[in-house]
C-alpha cells in the first residue's frame, strides 16, 4: 500500500490557536514536500476523540494520526513529563539540539515503540510564563497553601512549598480565577493566555516559567500506518517537519514579546519571581527530581542524557560570550 | 439536489432511519448506539475506528468532571420534591395572591420560578406543581386550559433558570464556563416568569369566568401572620439558592461542587421539615441513579452516532445545507432557531444537544453580529437562545414531556387535546421571550459581564 | 381476561425464557440497587475537596508502599478523581438497572398504542439489534484501551489515584453487563411471546423523572 494521501490527525488544540495552527503548517509544508500529493486531514479536539484519549486511540488503530502537546502522555508515558514540561530545563535552542543531534527523538520514539506509535517531534513552544496570580509571591512561603491550576513535575515542585495543586477542568480556569477559587494558574505562552482573556481576571503576570523550559508538540502516527508509506514518503514527512519547526522557532519569541507589552498596556502587571523563591523552587526541583529519577530508570536516561548534551552547548556559548549589543543610536546619526 | 442526495445519501438515510426508529418507540439511547454502529458496517467504515467510541464515552463521560453534576441536581431535585417544602409554600403565595383575579395562576407560576431556580431538573418540577396546584385550580374553577398551561410552563423553567443539568450538558458541548452559562440564564429565565405572570393578569381580567376567585375563608385557613409565613416557607427555598447559586457567584465552588453542596442541602432540608427516613432516601437514590443514568446514556449513544454521522459526511452536509443558503447572520441565527424549534416537536433536549449542537457550532463561530461581542460572548449568548428553545421543546406537542408528565398526573381527566389547546399561548411566550433575547443581547450577556 | 389453554411447546418455551430470564435481571436489579448509592459517596467526595481546598489542605496522608488505586499517599487531587471514577460506576450499572425499569427515554406515542405483544417485539428485536451489538462492540474495541491503560501504569499526572486500568476496565465490564441485562429483558419478553399471561398489562405508568 501506498499510505493515506489524507492522513486523519486529531488535534489536541484548535486549530484557531498557535498551538493548533501547527498542525495546519505541516499539513502545508507536508503537501510542498509531497508535491500535494498528501495532507493532514485535522480534526478539531473532540471532534474523533477527547484530548487526552489521542494517544490511545492512535495506538490502537482507531484513528490513523494525532497533533499533540507531548507532555500530555505523561500519566501513560512517564518521560514525556521531559518533553513536555521540564522544570529549569534547557533553552529551545539547546533542547532542538539534542533532539535532532543528540539521543532525544531517539529514546522518545523508545518509549513510545511498545505501544506501536510513530513520533515525529515537530513543533516547540518557547519557554511559558510563571503563570497568572491573584495573589503576590515575594517569598517561599507565599506558596504556603496558594491555590494553583498545574500538573505535572512542577506541581510536584510546589507540592513542596506547601502549594495546594489543583485540577481544573478548561472551561472553568477562567472563573475559577475570577472568582478567587483558584488563586493562581499556569497555560501557555502569553499569545495563547491573551486569547484566554486571562489579563481581564488577574491581576500578575510572573515571570519566569519555571516549570516548563521548553515544551515539544509532535505529530504521532499509528506505527502500521506509518509503515505503509514508501522510503521517500516517509523522507517527505521528515522535511516538512523540520520546516515546521523551524517556523515555530522563528515566529514564536519576538511575538510574545509584542503580546506582552499589548497586555501591559491593558494594565497586566508583568512581574518577575524574586531571586530567593526562584531558588526555592529549583532546590525543590532538585528534590523532586532525585525522587523521579529513582523510580523511573527511563526518565533518568533521558535527563542524564539530555544534561550531558546540554552541558556541551553551554559550553560553546560561554567560550563565546559577548557582552550584550548596545542598540543602535539614532542621536549619533547611526540610523 | 439530486447530487446533494447522491453524494449524502448514508448520512441523510442514517437521520430518516432514526426518526423511523423512534416511533417505532424502542429506548432512543440504546437506538442511537445501535444505528451508529449499523451504518458504520453499511458504510464500510474500518471497525477499528469505532474504538474511538469507547474513548469518546470514557473522555466525554466517566472521566468527564462537568458530568458529575447531574445525578447531584437530580438528586436535589428528587429531596426537595419529597420535602414538602412547595406545599406550604404554595398555600402561603395563595394567601398574597389569592385576592385578584388569577391570583392562584400566579401563584402557580411565583412557585415555579422559585423551584426552578432550587433544582436543576423539570420532571420534579412539573409533577410537584402538578400534583399540588391542579386539584387546587379545578376545584377553584379554573379553566383547565388555563391551569395546566400554567403548570406545565412554570415547571419547565427549571431547566432554564440555573442550576440547570441541560446548561451543565451545554458547557460540556459548547466549550464555555457552565458558571458564565448560570449566570447568563437567570435575566431570561426570569423574564419569562414575568411574561407569564402578565399573561395570566390580563387573561383572568378579559376571561373572569376562567379564574374565579377562592373563598376568601379557606385562603385563610393559616392564622399565622402573612409576613411571618411567608418569610418561614421562603427560608428553605432562599437557603438552597443562596447555596448552590451564590456559593457559584461567591468563587465558594464550581458549579459540580455547588450541585454537591445543593444536594447536603436538600437532605438536610428533608430532614428539618420531618420527612427524611431511610425509606426515602433509599428511593430517592434510586430514582436518582435511573434518571440520570437514563440521561447519561443518551449522551453514550449519541456520540456513537454522531462519530459515524460526521465519517459519513454528515457535518458538511448540515454545513452545506447552512451555508449554501446564502443568508446574513440573523438570517442564518433564525434559520438555526427555526431548525431547532422544529426538531423540538420530535426529539428531545438531549439529543438535539449531542447529536444537532456540535454540527451547528462551526457555523455560529463565524457569525458576526456586532455588538463588539467577544468569542466567548457570542457563544454563551447563543447557548442560552438555544436553552430557551430547548425549554420550549417541553412544552410542544406531540412530544413534549411536561405534557406527558401532566398527562400521567391527570390520570384521564383532562384530554390530550385540552392539554396541547392550553400550552398554545405559553409556546407564544417562549418565542417573545426568544425574541427578546435575539433583539436585546445584554439580557443574556450584562449578568456575566461579557458585554 | 380468560386464556385458551396453551400448547405444550409454548407452556414450555415459556417456563425454560423465563427461568432463564429471571437471574439475568435479577442480578442488574440487585447491583443497580447497590451502585445506586454511589451517588451519596460522589456528594461526600466533592464536599471534601470544597473542605479541603478551602482550608488550603493538599496532602491529606502520605504512606510506605504501594495502595491499589490510592498510590502512596491521598492529596486533594486523588478525592477529586474519586469523584469521577465513582460517578463511573453509578453511570454505567445504573443504566442496567434503568433498563430493567424501562426507565430509558421512549418517543411512546406510537408505542403507547401497541399490544403488549406488539410492545414486546419491538423490545426484543431492538435489544438484538441495535443494544446488544452496540455494547458487545464496544466492549471489545475497548479492550486495547483497557490493556494499554494497565501495561503502561497509566496513572494521574496531577498527583491523584493510580491504576487508572481499574476505571477504565469498567467501561468494558459495564457494557457487557449491560447486554447482558439486555439478554434478560429479551428472555423475558419471549416468554410473554410464548405466554401471553405473562405480558404486563398495557397500562404501564411509568413517567421517567426527565431533564
Ligand atoms: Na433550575
Ligand atoms: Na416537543
Amino acid at each position: 500500500a501506498a499510505g493515506p494521501e489524507k492522513l486523519n490527525t486529531a488535534s489536541v488544540f484548535s486549530t484557531q490557536n498557535f498551538l493548533g495552527a501547527g498542525a495546519v503548517r505541516l499539513s502545508e509544508e507536508l503537501q510542498k514536500a509531497t508535491g500535494g500529493e498528501v495532507s493532514l486531514e485535522i480534526h478539531e479536539p473532540g471532534d474523533l476523540v477527547p484530548p487526552f484519549e489521542v494517544f490511545n486511540s492512535v495506538s490502537s488503530g482507531a484513528i490513523q494520526a494525532g497533533w499533540d502537546w507531548i507532555g500530555y502522555w505523561a500519566g501513560t508515558v512517564p518521560i514525556t513529563n521531559l518533553y513536555g514540561a521540564l522544570p529549569f530545563g534547557p533553552s529551545p535552542e539547546a533542547f532542538m539540539s539534542w533532539m535532532w543531534a543528540g539521543e532525544g527523538t531517539e529514546l522518545l520514539q523508545q518509549a513510545y515503540d511498545p505501544y506501536g506509535v510513530k513520533v515525529l517531534p515537530c513543533f516547540i513552544s518557547p519557554q511559558e510564563t510563571g503563570g497568572w496570580y491573584n495573589k503576590e509571591i515575594n517569598t517561599p512561603e507565599d506558596f504556603e497553601g496558594l491555590s494553583m491550576r498545574i500538573s505535572g513535575l512542577g506541581a510536584r515542585v510546589l507540592n513542596k512549598l506547601g502549594a495546594s495543586t489543583q485540577l481544573i477542568p478548561g472551561g472553568e480556569i477562567y472563573l475559577s480565577l475570577e472568582r478567587g477559587r483558584i488563586d493562581a494558574t499556569e497555560f501557555s505562552i502569553p499569545q495563547v493566555d491573551k486569547a484566554m482573556g486571562f489579563d481581564d481576571i488577574a491581576k500578575y503576570y510572573y515571570f519566569p516559567g519555571w516549570h516548563q523550559s521548553a515544551s515539544w508538540f509532535s505529530l504521532i502516527v499509528n506505527q502500521a500506518v506509518w509503515d505503509e508509506y514508501s522510503e521517500e514518503r516517509k523522507a517527505q514527512f521528515e522535511t516538512a517537519c523540520r520546516a515546521t519547526l523551524q517556523w515555530s522557532m522563528a515566529v514564536a519569541p519576538p511575538q510574545q514579546v509584542r503580546t506582552i507589552r499589548e497586555l501591559e498596556e491593558s494594565g497586566v502587571e508583568v512581574r518577575r519571581f524574586p531571586d530567593p523563591v526562584i531558588e526555592a523552587l529549583q532546590n525543590a526541583w532538585v528534590e523532586v527530581r532525585k525522587e523521579e529519577m529513582a523510580n523511573n530508570p527511563a526518565f533518568k536516561e533521558a535527563y542524564e542524557s539530555l544534561m550531558e548534551h546540554v552541558g556541551l552547548i553551554e559550553a560553546w556559548y560561554e567560550l563565546q560570550e559577548l557582552p550584550a549589543p548596545i542598540p543602535v543610536d539614532a542621536a549619533q546619526g547611526e540610523s | 439536489m439530486a447530487e446533494f442526495v447522491a453524494e449524502y445519501a448514508l448520512a441523510l438515510l442514517m437521520i430518516v432511519t432514526l426518526l423511523a426508529g423512534i416511533f417505532s418507540g424502542y429506548p432512543v439511547a440504546f437506538l442511537l448506539g445501535g444505528l451508529g454502529i449499523a451504518f458504520a458496517f453499511i458504510g464500510g467504515i474500518p471497525i477499528p475506528f469505532l474504538g474511538t467510541v469507547g474513548s469518546r464515552i470514557f473522555g466525554g463521560v466517566i472521566e468527564n468532571w462537568l458530568m458529575i453534576a447531574i445525578p447531584l441536581f437530580v438528586f436535589m431535585g428528587l429531596m426537595l420534591e419529597r420535602s414538602g417544602i412547595a406545599k406550604s409554600l404554595l398555600l402561603t403565595l395563595q394567601r398574597l395572591f389569592g385576592r385578584t383575579h388569577g391570583g392562584l395562576a400566579v401563584s402557580v407560576a411565583v412557585l415555579g420560578v422559585i423551584m426552578a431556580a432550587s433544582t436543576g431538573i423539570i420532571g420534579a418540577s412539573v409533577v410537584m406543581l402538578g400534583l399540588l396546584a391542579l386539584p387546587v385550580m379545578l376545584k377553584q374553577g379554573y379553566h383547565p386550559e388555563m391551569a395546566c398551561g400554567v403548570i406545565a410552563a412554570s415547571g419547565t423553567l427549571g431547566i432554564l433558570i440555573p442550576p440547570s443539568i441541560m446548561l451543565v450538558l451545554m458547557g460540556s458541548i459548547l466549550q464555555v464556563s457552565v458558571g458564565d452559562l448560570f449566570k447568563a440564564a437567570l435575566i431570561p429565565g426570569l423574564l419569562l416568569g414575568v411574561l407569564y405572570i402578565v399573561y395570566l393578569l390580563v387573561t383572568a381580567r378579559l376571561k373572569p369566568d376562567w379564574a374565579p376567585l377562592a373563598d376568601p375563608d379557606a385562603i385563610d385557613a393559616d392564622t399565622t401572620p402573612l409576613p411571618l409565613a411567608l418569610a418561614r416557607d421562603l427560608l428553605g427555598p432562599v437557603v438552597l439558592i443562596v447555596a448552590v447559586l451564590g456559593s457559584i457567584m461567591a468563587g465558594i465552588a464550581t458549579p459540580t461542587e455547588a450541585a454537591a453542596i445543593g444536594a447536603l442541602g436538600s437532605l438536610l432540608l428533608a430532614a428539618l421539615m420531618r420527612s427524611l427516613d431511610f425509606a426515602t432516601l433509599r428511593d430517592a437514590v434510586r430514582d436518582t441513579s435511573r434518571t440520570s443514568a437514563m440521561i447519561l446514556f443518551v449522551v453514550i449513544g449519541a456520540t456513537c452516532f454522531s462519530v459515524v454521522f460526521k465519517r459519513l459526511g454528515g457535518d458538511s452536509m448540515i454545513e452545506e445545507m447552512i451555508t449554501g443558503t446564502g443568508l446574513g447572520p440573523y438570517g442564518l441565527l433564525l434559520l438555526v432557531m427555526g431548525i431547532i424549534f422544529v426538531l423540538g416537536f420530535f426529539l428531545e433536549w438531549i439529543e438535539i444537544s449531542f447529536v444537532v449542537l456540535p454540527l451547528l457550532v462551526p457555523v455560529v463561530e463565524l457569525l458576526d453580529f456586532g455588538y463588539g461581542m467577544s468569542g466567548q460572548g457570542l457563544m454563551i449568548w447563543f447557548a442560552i437562545l438555544v436553552a430557551i428553545n430547548l425549554q420550549t421543546s417541553f412544552l410542544t406537542p406531540p412530544f413534549g414531556y411536561a405534557l406527558f408528565y401532566l398527562k400521567g398526573i391527570t390520570q384521564g381527566q383532562i384530554g390530550i387535546g385540552t392539554i396541547y389547546r392550553s400550552i398554545i399561548p405559553f409556546v407564544l411566550l417562549q418565542l417573545t421571550g426568544l425574541i427578546l433575547c435575539i433583539v436585546f443581547p445584554s439580557l443574556v450577556l450584562w449578568l456575566p459581564g461579557l458585554i | 381476561m380468560p386464556h385458551a389453554p396453551l400448547a405444550p411447546w409454548r407452556e414450555r418455551g415459556a417456563a425454560v425464557s423465563a427461568g432463564l430470564a429471571r437471574p439475568l435481571v435479577g442480578l442488574g436489579l440487585v447491583v443497580g440497587r447497590i451502585t445506586s448509592w454511589l451517588v451519596l459517596l460522589v456528594m461526600l467526595a466533592v464536599l471534601t475537596t470544597v473542605a479541603l481546598n478551602f482550608l488550603g489542605i493538599n496532602t491529606i496522608a502520605r504512606w510506605e508502599g504501594e495502595v491499589l488505586l490510592f498510590g502512596d499517599g491521598l492529596t486533594i487531587n486523588s478525592v477529586t478523581e474519586l469523584q469521577w471514577h465513582l460517578f463511573g460506576i453509578l453511570t454505567l450499572f445504573g443504566g442496567t438497572y434503568a433498563l430493567h425499569h424501562d426507565s430509558h427515554v421512549r418517543v411512546d406515542l406510537v408505542y403507547h398504542r401497541l399490544s403488549p405483544r406488539g410492545r414486546a417485539i419491538v423490545d426484543i428485536l431492538g435489544h438484538l439489534l441495535m443494544l446488544i451489538p452496540f455494547c458487545l462492540l464496544i466492549a471489545w474495541l475497548s479492550e486495547h484501551f483497557v490493556r494499554m491503560s494497565y501495561l503502561s501504569g497509566e496513572q494521574s499526572n496531577y498527583g491523584g489515584l493510580t491504576d487508572r486500568y481499574l476505571i477504565k476496565a469498567m467501561l468494558p465490564i459495564g457494557l457487557v453487563f449491560l447486554a447482558l441485562g439486555a439478554f434478560g429483558q429479551v428472555l423475558e419478553k419471549l416468554a410473554g411471546l410464548f405466554d401471553p399471561a405473562r405480558l404486563p398489562s398495557p397500562h404501564t405508568d411509568k413517567e421517567p423523572m426527565h431533564g
